[in-house]
């Protein structure tokens, strides 16, 4: 007989307890098994997460790109004043040399269809000069002619004026030319200078409206162009595959 | 069975940590029945310790890759199971209204023999604390926890884990006597 320590009594129950082993039921490894199977399906159940959150991602990358200032603002701010300051300054960096280059040959698109102007323009003129002197002269023939002979000459007054003279029609004959000297890409350039854009028509125009705002290239990766037969594809620029179709409409 | 007797725990953690289902259950085979024990303690009956040693090792394969080697792999383990038992400790105090016998544990000191005592005898004695005395008792005089350790562990305050500590004592002691048949005595003090 002693009396019991603290110390003693937790001594006791820690020998007894340090070596001691129980055998559990045999069935709870088949539970840990069964529960460890379940396992993979919560690293499955984790994947949606990450996927839904990749594509809220991308969604919004796209849409901010989309979204974003298009480029071809710079067309009008590429007047000659502003190129002259860009060529201005030496330091510029070799985009800004590259623009510079692509600005100089849009002013020389321009300067051509100008100058291709002036030349229909004095066209015009001319053609004028010659229907007056056409109808003094018709005139003076009437003054001379004789009654009878008026009939006949109303007829050929009559033919006459059926010509194309009206300066509308001859406006017209003159204006096409100049459409046909420039290619598409010049009358695109045309267009934008005097601030218009291409009419959405059909199907081919809205292509050309999206890719325009994605691929600012001068030959983009598709392009359509619209005959009388409908909407077709006139340029691809895929990499090494390029084709391309001149249909001056 | 020849393989089998020279694999070591450690040479099982490879294996674990590859999530192979045989080294799995090797390890199982090898340290269920230590740690059953360990689980046994903390509960108040085999069935609730079932619940905490299967519990304790889905978390030992699902976390084996977080073993560094610091200390043995089989002290690892343990550590899991007594914090599987705590966090189970916790979950409960939360549902249901732990039975307060704080009072009416006036043991006096006593004197006795342990010769003829059995581990099976003590493990039952051990069962029938409180919850919370039998938590304290076992962190405190098995594991070697600190009361500042078990303040933080249980959720309770220092002066608490050593009132518990003190009456989980008083009460062995108590049932320790009366299972020997021994007439205890008074000492004074």
């Amino acid at each position: 007989m002693k009396v019991m320590q603290d110390k003693d009594l937790d001594k006791i129950f820690k020998d007894h307890f340090e070596t001691m082993e129980l055998a559990p039921s045999a069935k709870l490894w088949d539970n840990i098994a069964e529960q460890l199977e379940a396992a993979p399906a919560i690293k499955v159940r984790k994947f949606p997460y990450w996927s839904a959150a990749a594509a809220v991602l991308v969604g919004i990358s796209v849409s901010w790109w989309l979204l974003m200032p298009s480029k071809t603002i710079r067309l009008y701010q590429d007047t000659p004043s502003v190129s002259a300051v860009i060529s201005a300054q030496p330091q510029s960096s070799p985009t800004a040399n590259t623009e510079t280059s692509g600005t100089q040959q849009l002013l020389n698109s321009v300067a051509q269809v100008r100058s291709a102007q002036k030349v229909h323009t004095q066209r015009v003129k001319q053609l004028n000069n010659k229907w007056k002197e056409s109808r003094n002269r018709l005139a003076e023939n009437i003054h001379h002619l004789d009654y009878n002979e008026v009939t006949t000459v109303a007829v050929t007054a009559t033919s006459l004026s059926d010509e194309p003279i009206p300066a509308l029609t001859i406006k017209q004959q003159v204006n096409s030319p100049a459409v046909t000297y420039a290619d598409v890409s010049q009358k695109e350039v045309v267009n934008k200078e005097i601030g218009q854009y291409t009419p959405i028509r059909n199907m081919g125009d809205v292509i050309n409206f999206l890719v325009g705002k994605i691929d600012k290239r001068k030959n983009k990766v598709i392009h359509f162009s619209t005959t009388e037969e409908g909407s077709m594809v006139s340029a691809i620029n895929i990499g090494p595959l390029r084709y391309k179709t001149d249909t001056n409409n | 069975m020849k393989v089998k007797n020279k694999v070591t725990v450690d040479d099982l953690l490879e294996g674990c940590k590859r999530q192979e289902r045989q080294s799995q259950e090797l390890l199982y085979s090898l340290l269920s029945g230590k740690m059953f024990a360990v689980c046994m303690r903390y509960s108040r009956d085999r069935e609730d310790a079932e619940d905490i040693l299967q519990t304790g090792f889905i978390k030992v394969f699902r976390k084996v890759s977080e073993f560094k080697g610091e200390g043995s792999f089989e002290g690892w383990v343990r550590r899991i199971m007594v914090n599987t038992a705590i966090e189970e400790y916790r979950r409960k105090q939360r549902n249901i209204l732990s039975t307060d016998l704080e009072e009416g544990y006036h043991v006096q000191q006593n004197t006795f023999s342990m010769d003829q005592l059995e581990t099976k005898e003590l493990m039952s004695l051990i069962q029938a604390l409180p919850n919370n005395y039998r938590m304290v008792f076992n962190l405190y005089a098995i594991e070697g926890y600190s009361h500042r350790e078990i303040a933080v562990q249980m959720g309770i305050t220092e002066g608490a884990s050593k009132t518990q500590l003190s009456r989980a004592r008083d009460i062995l002691k108590d049932k320790l006597l009366k299972k020997e048949g021994l007439k205890y005595e008074s000492y004074a003090g």
